[in-house]
């Protein structure tokens, strides 16, 4: 062999910036050429991989279906192509080979990439799940893990639905009380970064590696999962151009059944005489009608028995002819309105349909010195919110050079651009559109007198006009850069020993100018308007090194080792500022210098690393005995020197039994392979500096007028963490058990895996007791949690002449139990409280956050049962009749907050995803569902529209199931605008959050090829498409798809709460696949 | 050969991360602070302002679970709500919880409790983390060193203060104590009596303060130490301790009374020559949502219809408050005062005497609210639910939006808050002179007060030019010879002086007089709004507010809490 010099550093670096590609360099060999036809048609299939077994010489097929490669006699050809069941072969004699493929889209040659390698699905040991991306690919989309709902088993997907949004991605189930997500690997460089500026459209290959023995190699980052990406890659043959696109309409779904503005004042005026009546209320009727005190509400006619709607709303209760319109002013304020008689539907008005389209062009090839693949893609989804949307631009380029027979470089890029026009406030929150849409009267309408946007006037109470909010939002776009992708180099150092050296990187810059009108229209407006800048940047880089060898001892005994070096640094810097008081609104005008007042500003940067080696071995004897073991050493800069170390070892077996003599006789059995697992891995959630005790100044908190200025203030400095330098890693400690079957002859695959996982010393920012001071509290090592449950999978597919079907499904279920908490088992950690007490908590024995409350009984039918009732909060109306009868938890005779209880869990019986595809000649219908079933929600939507809270709209449940007198179905109490108590947290608003979704229908139509060969066109798909067409639910709520509330870490103990989360849209699209 | 080169490429391979040893995962946190950098002159005075800034109440609650109201540096939730003075206000969906503690049926969970409890002790801690980084700071002289402690000390004495007149059993957490270092370091009990220690951080203050910090009327002085140490005396009753200092403060302090009473409501006429001690707001001073200006007071100003943009409606004055200010044909405040009402529709209208200081307590329909224009049913976000009144003392000019108030929202506005000025010490002396003095003597002090708010200058005048009420107001001329009548006319002028300040239910109950007072008022007040039928004051157990439940499970140590539960709860 040929002795070369190792590259230097300095040769190595101008490799990063060559291009290359594996292909084939060896000893002694010689040409074969060949075609790769299609079984039945006897086309030529392009893009089809053919791979010297146990080497890393290979070939593509060209577009004719043929393709070249070095090879001697005696070396299995491993012939492969997505869709089409691989075939090996043992070379002959033969130059010129003719090979048949049929299609099958289950492969268990298929070859997987798991961490830093890859395998074939036939040897994998580990639990994997393989997404099909042809599939997943096929529902319009925005980022990737949408991609995967329904799609895994074991993966829970929930989307946030609007434009750009977030996703929430549990894999086997909740394994902590931090952050949950995933770690996802692209190319081979790890990111938790945001999911919508990677271009969707590029994967080829998506694996999700469930279980500790798949995932410890990646160690601390993997104690939620690991998704791992590749990317295309061009293949053989010549260049080929592909023109994939889709357009659609999404239209809303549903919206609130609210109530009209007659409706609004009826009830308005029952709440209030019974409240403003209560001495008279006997059995919930007023006893003598004589001594009713009527409402006085001006704006319905002042102290009348009925109200009165009026014909303006500003000036409050206006008649025609009292009114004079011509009075109209903006400065002074003297704005007029005319009432909404009829009454406003605000979900309409800011509901609409809209647009979403999506255009992908790609070129790829592969010679025998490279291989490239490049991609221009736009994506644009306008919301079904008024003026909400998500744009991205993207660009990939993915090249491999062959330097030479020992040396590939080649690196894999994306650029990409994303603009996204949120919901103003955010999702689940009660200052957003959605939420103003219920929280604002009906007799509120879009409009004034003028044309400008109304308002409420303050007697209405205080929702701002949600569509006034949006409309002045359109243009608050955040824009973000990313730049992902790496270089790497590999080297064959010896036969069989094989060094990879990869450098990946991160990058992201973010801006935005959010800019608030000043609402003068609202009832309680700004003041001025408002200008927010934020810009902030943050990288990432990646570096990682590996050895891997690969040898066959005997012809029996297989191994492949994998060693390895990695480190990680991250950085995030931000700047904020505002200024308020721009003379006018103009766009042109949106920058902070041309504000006058107001002026603000702050900035912030952290930090963190890790540094990491890893070993891996798997061993195979024949294709029986399987074996893996892998472990790895993190260092992470998130800990302090004497916990910093950490070392996650795991190791995984299988057995397959169909090769094993005895079963050769069973004709229906084709495969068959038992796995077990065991592992560990970890979680370094706990932000950057948790063992430092710092101090920090901020003017909020910080700062004091010492000098009487009034308009400054002296700075000061506060203890603003408590450092915990005890900290030391948080372990997940996972068993899996799986078996994978294949039976008749592969038409049937089956795949079951149980599983449990224990995350032992889990990490949680205990709060330290305010004797303390107030800090941020440093995470600690407390608690414990288990998940269990098993997965299934099952797919079917067949072909009878021109017919050939698939239907397949998949289901999985957690059990999630918190184990120990702080080791009392009595501690309760609350989720996120807003008006009404916390209504999810934490603790020991129970599911994490498990929804929190009083259980309602029922409603008291008369006086009398309610007096006999244990007192609740003190009595008085709440133990008479028309009240909720809350249950007495702890039996102490009285109801008060120690009456709180487990109301419900957000966490389901399983969930599911079914697709089913049938195709003839040239026609395919993909149907596709998935489902959850036996979770419970939170509706806290009702706070506003149940109960008499605030002054905005209600629901019709409430106009009509409340409670009066002999109605024995009501679900809510007498409406009475005085009770403030059965508002509180209770059964009444959890609810079934099961549902059933029909997420795709689509037919496609591949055109004759004949057709198209004097366009230039090699093949050509069209497609309608409907999405969403079918929900089935008992919700009640917008949409039972209800995600984090948030997501930042933490977000977990809150899940399942609704707060009138963006809801899903349906749509229907008609779409494109071309090529050239 | 093989061989060489598999290991030479093992070095080059692993050698990467290997040389990544120690140094590189030693990262430093950006942008803050270690204890290190702050053990100097320089450091200790601005974590002292850093302790300082917590007299507002606020710390930056903003995405907490607590509202910047519930710790509230004039406490008008505890002080005002819960009294004969004032309703939650605003409409019944609002903040309800305030509700619920206004009708005295609040629980030891009720978060409102909590973000007190968390203001009183986030205040303690800045205190005892200046003073021991005095203690290690080299740079600093004895008397550099006594001035930043006296000023720490006589802090952590008034949130203390705070602690103790809230909550009843707080533990009284020293430098000893805390150790910033050990998060368990403060999970004491708080079955101590700390009036002690009150006393002797206040009693510290009192000795080694200046008289004045010239150009720095935020700084505690010896006479705001001496003040509020008196004031700790007179809820433990030691009116004989109380009275030697309080005359000191009235000799010797340099206090005197302003002309208008006004001028201790506006911001314009901050650390005037009648403060001792104020809580100081500023605004568009660079803090977001100008946290710095009053936000403890944000939700409390009139809902809309007025020339400034507020919000939220709530803190409005009861009836019985307003009716309290009638006086009778000699000018003294009206016996049997709470008969019939002072109106609300057209208040202005109103043809009995009154005290002029209700228009500056009080915002009522036809009278000139500030500068803002006339009062109307607009100012009011429910009137059937909490009355026609709107609270006023807190509010800013409409002519200082802007300058005086955070330009995007005049709801954080610089007007003070005046925790002690001199009307207090010469009102606590008349106090003292009835308990253990001389009636007579209460009764010139008591004149004092009321002589200059019946400076016609300081009324409140319509447009064209008269009061906006029949103003009557005058000094007792006969002789106080019976201590209970001038216990009664101190008590009853202690109201009226600091009316919608916080003050109120905690004199209620220091005076002994708590349950009798709310739960006569709660049984006529019931009848005008309906929410608080039902509701009652029971004694022995809501003189004080409950320990906040978290905070007891949060002071376990082994799954054993060290804080106690008050009686009652």
């Amino acid at each position: 062999m040929v002795q070369k010099p190792l590259p230097t550093k300095k040769t190595s670096l101008w490799l990063f910036f060559g291009l290359m590609l594996i292909s084939p360099w060896v000893w002694a060999q010689s040409k074969i050429t060949g075609t790769i036809l299609e079984e039945s048609s006897n086309t030529g299939i392009p893009g089809a991989t053919v791979q010297v077994k146990g080497t890393t010489r290979g070939s593509a097929t060209d577009v004719d279906g043929k393709f070249s490669l070095d090879a001697k006699p005696g070396e299995i050809l491993v012939i492969s192509s997505i869709g089409y069941v691989s075939k090996q072969l043992t070379l002959g004699n033969q130059t010129n080979l003719t090979i048949l493929l049929a299609s099958d889209a289950q492969s268990l040659d298929e070859v997987v990439v798991t961490g830093y390698g890859a395998q074939a699905k036939r040897d994998i040991t580990g639990a994997v799940a393989t997404v099909d991306m042809k599939k997943a690919l096929a529902v319009p989309a925005a980022n990737l893990a949408q991609a995967m709902q329904g799609r895994v088993a074991g993966v829970n997907v929930s989307n946030e639905n609007a434009p750009g949004g977030g996703v929430m991605v549990r894999i086997r189930g909740f394994g902590t009380i931090n952050d949950n997500s995933p770690l996802y690997v692209i190319d081979g460089t790890p990111t938790k970064g945001n999911l919508n500026t990677l271009n969707l459209n590029d994967i080829e290959t998506m694996q999700v590696l469930k279980d500790a023995s798949a995932a410890s190699i990646y160690g601390s980052r993997a104690g939620n999962g690991v998704v791992i990406i590749t990317t295309k890659k061009g293949k053989g043959g010549k260049p080929k151009l592909t023109y994939d696109a889709y357009y659609g309409n999404q239209r809303p779904i549903k919206f609130l059944d609210l109530l009209n503005t007659q409706e609004y004042a009826n009830l308005l005026w029952e709440s209030r005489i019974n409240a403003q009546n209560g001495n008279l209320l006997v059995d919930g009727r007023i006893s003598d009608p004589s001594r009713i005190v009527y409402p006085n509400i001006p704006m319905f006619g002042g102290q009348v028995q009925t109200p009165i709607i009026p014909d303006y709303i500003t000036p409050v209760g206006g008649r025609d002819g009292q009114v004079n319109e011509a009075l109209y002013s903006v400065t002074p304020k003297n704005l007029i309105t005319r009432a909404n008689k009829v009454g406003t539907d605000w979900f309409d008005a800011i509901f609409q349909n809209a647009p979403i389209q999506n255009h992908q062009i790609g070129v790829s090839g592969a010679t025998d010195v490279a291989r490239y693949a490049m991609s221009v893609n736009y994506f644009d989804q306008q919301g079904i919110m008024a003026h909400t949307s998500f744009k991205r631009f993207s660009l990939r380029s993915n090249t491999d050079f062959v330097v030479n027979k020992r040396l590939r470089v080649g690196e894999n890029f994306q650029f990409a651009y994303g603009s996204q026009v949120g919901q103003p406030n955010g999702n689940q929150s009660e200052s957003n559109p959605i939420s103003f849409a219920y929280r604002i009267p009906p007799i509120t309408p879009l409009y004034d007198i003028q044309g400008d946007f109304a308002g409420s006037p303050t007697v209405l109470d205080n929702s701002p006009n949600p569509l006034a909010l949006l409309v002045r939002n359109k243009d608050n776009a955040t824009r973000e850069l990313r730049i992902f992708g790496n270089i790497y180099a590999e080297l064959d150092v010896a036969k069989d020993l094989v060094a990879r050296t990869q450098f990946g990187i991160d990058y992201n810059t973010f801006n935005l100018r959010n800019y608030i009108f000043n609402n003068i229209q609202d009832p309680e407006p700004r003041g001025t308007n408002t200008l927010q800048q934020r810009n902030s940047y943050d990288y990432a880089w990646t570096w990682y090194n590996t050895l891997t060898y690969t040898k066959v001892l005997a012809d029996k005994h297989r191994f492949n080792f994998i060693a390895g070096t990695e480190s990680i640094k991250s950085y995030f810097e931000f700047f904020t500022a505002e200024r308020s008081g721009f003379a006018v609104d103009d766009i042109s005008n949106r920058y902070l210098s041309a504000g006058r007042a107001g002026i603000n500003n702050a900035g912030g940067a952290s930090e963190w690393r890790l540094a990491s080696e890893f070993f891996k071995v798997n061993y195979g004897f024949g294709n029986k005995y399987l074996a893996d073991f892998t472990i790895r050493r993190d260092r992470s800069s998130r800990f302090s020197r004497d916990f910093r170390a950490a070392i996650f070892p795991a190791g995984s077996v299988g057995w397959v039994i169909s090769e094993e003599s005895f079963a050769k006789d069973w004709q229906w059995l084709s495969f068959a392979k038992l796995r077990i697992g065991y592992g560990q891995t970890g979680n370094q959630e706990i932000g950057n500096y948790n063992a430092f005790s710092t101090f920090a100044t901020s003017p909020e908190s910080s700062f004091y007028d010492l000098n009487g200025a009034n308009t400054s203030a002296l700075p000061g400095y506060e203890l603003g963490q408590f450092g915990n330098a005890n900290a030391k890693w948080e372990t997940t400690t996972s068993q899996n058990f799986g078996l994978d079957a294949n039976f008749f002859k592969n038409k049937l695959e089956l795949s079951v895996d149980v599983f449990k996982r224990v995350t032992s010393d889990m990490l949680f920012p205990v709060e330290v007791q305010f004797t303390q001071g107030v800090a941020d509290n440093p995470f600690q090592n407390i608690g414990e949690m288990v998940n269990k449950g098993f997965e299934v999978s099952l797919n079917y597919a067949d072909k009878k002449g021109d017919f050939s079907y698939s239907i397949g499904g998949n289901l999985s279920t957690y059990r999630n139990e918190v184990t120990r908490t702080n080791g009392d088992p009595n501690t309760q950690f609350f989720g996120f409280t807003t008006r009404i007490a916390p209504m999810s908590v934490t603790q020991q024995g129970l599911p994490l956050s498990s929804f929190f409350g009083y259980q309602i009984d029922g409603i008291f039918q008369t006086d009398a049962e309610g007096a006999e009732h244990p007192l609740q909060f003190g009595g008085g109306q709440m133990n008479k009749a028309g009240s909720f009868k809350f249950r007495d938890i702890n039996n102490d005779g009285i109801i008060n907050a120690s009456d709180r209880t487990v109301i419900g869990s957000p966490h389901p019986d399983f969930v599911y995803g079914i697709n089913a595809s049938l195709g003839y000649k040239n026609f395919r219908l993909d149907l596709f569902g998935q489902g959850v079933q036996g979770n419970q929600l939170f509706n806290y939507v009702k706070y506003w529209t149940d109960f008499p809270t605030f002054g905005g709209n209600r629901s019709q449940t409430m106009y009509q199931k409340s409670w009066r007198p002999g109605m024995t179905d009501a679900v809510l109490p007498l409406p009475r605008s005085n009770d403030v108590i059965s508002v509180n947290p209770s059964s009444y608003y959890v609810e079934d959050g099961s549902y059933f979704r029909l997420k795709n229908v689509q037919l496609n139509y591949t055109i004759p090829a004949t057709l198209l060969t004097k366009a230039g066109i090699s093949s050509a798909t069209v497609y309608i498409q409907g999405t969403n067409l079918i929900t089935l639910t008992k919700y009640t709520g917008l949409d039972p798809e209800v995600n984090l509330r948030n997501f930042n870490a933490g977000s977990d103990r809150q899940i399942g709460v609704d707060e009138g989360a963006y809801p899903a849209f349906r749509s229907y699209n008609v779409g494109v696949n071309l090529s050239f | 050969m093989k061989k060489k080169i598999i290991i030479l490429s093992s070095a080059l391979l692993l050698g990467g991360t290997f040389s990544c040893q120690d140094e590189f995962l030693d990262v430093q946190p950006l942008g803050v602070l270690s204890e290190a950098n702050l053990t100097n002159r320089i450091g200790v005075d601005l974590v002292l302002t850093g302790a300082y800034s917590l007299m507002d109440g606020v710390q930056t609650n903003v995405g907490s679970a607590f509202g910047d109201w519930q710790g509230a540096a004039d406490n008008w939730v505890y002080g005002s709500v819960t009294s004969d003075d004032a309703y939650k206000g605003s409409n019944a969906g609002d903040q309800p919880e305030i509700s619920v503690i206004e009708a005295f049926a609040h629980t030891p969970d009720l978060v409102h409790f909590r973000g007190k409890w968390r203001a009183v002790y986030d205040g303690v801690a800045r205190t005892n983390d200046v003073i021991l980084l005095v203690a290690k700071a080299e740079d600093m002289t004895d008397a550099q060193r006594t001035a930043v402690i006296a000023q720490a000390r006589f802090l952590r004495g008034h949130y203390h203060f705070e602690g103790r007149k809230v909550f009843q059993k707080a533990p009284y957490i020293d430098e000893k104590t805390y150790n910033p270092a050990d998060p368990n370091s403060t999970k004491v009990p708080n079955t101590e009596e700390i009036w002690p220690k009150i006393e002797a951080d206040l009693d510290f203050a009192y000795k080694n303060l200046p008289s004045r910090w010239p150009g720095q009327p935020g700084r505690a002085t010896k006479w705001a130490a001496a003040a509020t140490l008196a004031k700790a005396m007179l809820f433990q009753g030691k009116y004989s301790q109380a009275k030697p200092i309080l005359e000191d403060i009235v000799q010797n302090g340099g206090y005197t009374l302003v002309a208008r009473y006004h001028d201790n409501y506006r911001a314009a006429t901050n650390n005037n020559a009648e403060s001792i001690f104020e809580v100081q707001y500023s605004v568009n001073d660079g803090a977001a949502i100008s946290n710095n200006g009053n936000r403890g007071g944000t939700l409390n100003y009139p809902y809309g219809g007025g020339a400034l943009t507020t919000c939220c409606g709530f803190f409005q004055p009861s009836q019985n408050l307003v009716n309290n200010f009638k006086t009778d044909e000699n000018g003294l405040p009206a016996q049997n005062f709470n008969s019939t009402d002072v109106p609300g529709d057209n208040s202005v209208n109103f043809t009995g005497n009154l005290d002029p200081r209700l228009d500056h307590t009080v915002g009522r329909d036809g009278v000139p609210y500030l500068d803002w224009g006339i009062h109307n049913p607009q100012y009011i976000r429910d009137r059937a639910y909490a009355g026609p009144f709107s609270p006023k003392k807190g509010s800013p000019y409409r002519s200082e939006a802007g300058s005086l108030t955070w330009t995007n929202n005049p709801r954080q506005n610089a007007n003070n808050y005046r925790m002690i000025r001199l009307a207090h010490v010469l009102l606590w002396l008349a106090e003292c002179e009835v308990e253990i003095g001389d009636p007579e003597k209460a009764r010139a002090l008591v004149n004092q007060v009321r002589k200059r708010s019946a400076n016609p200058d300081g009324f409140v005048r319509l447009a064209n030019g008269q009061p906006a009420g029949k103003y009557a107001l005058n000094e007792y001329t006969s002789p106080w010879s019976d201590k209970a009548i001038a216990r009664e006319a101190v008590r009853r002028e202690t109201r009226l002086e600091f009316a919608m300040e916080g003050h109120r239910f905690f004199d209620l109950v220091r005076w002994g007089v708590v349950d009798q007072v709310i739960n006569s008022f709660l049984e006529v007040e019931s009848t005008k709004r309906t929410y608080l039928r039902g509701a009652r004051f029971v004694k022995g157990k809501h003189e004080y507010f409950p320990i906040p439940n978290q905070e007891i499970l949060n002071s376990a140590i082994g799954g054993t809490p060290t804080l106690q539960q008050n009686p009652g709860y």
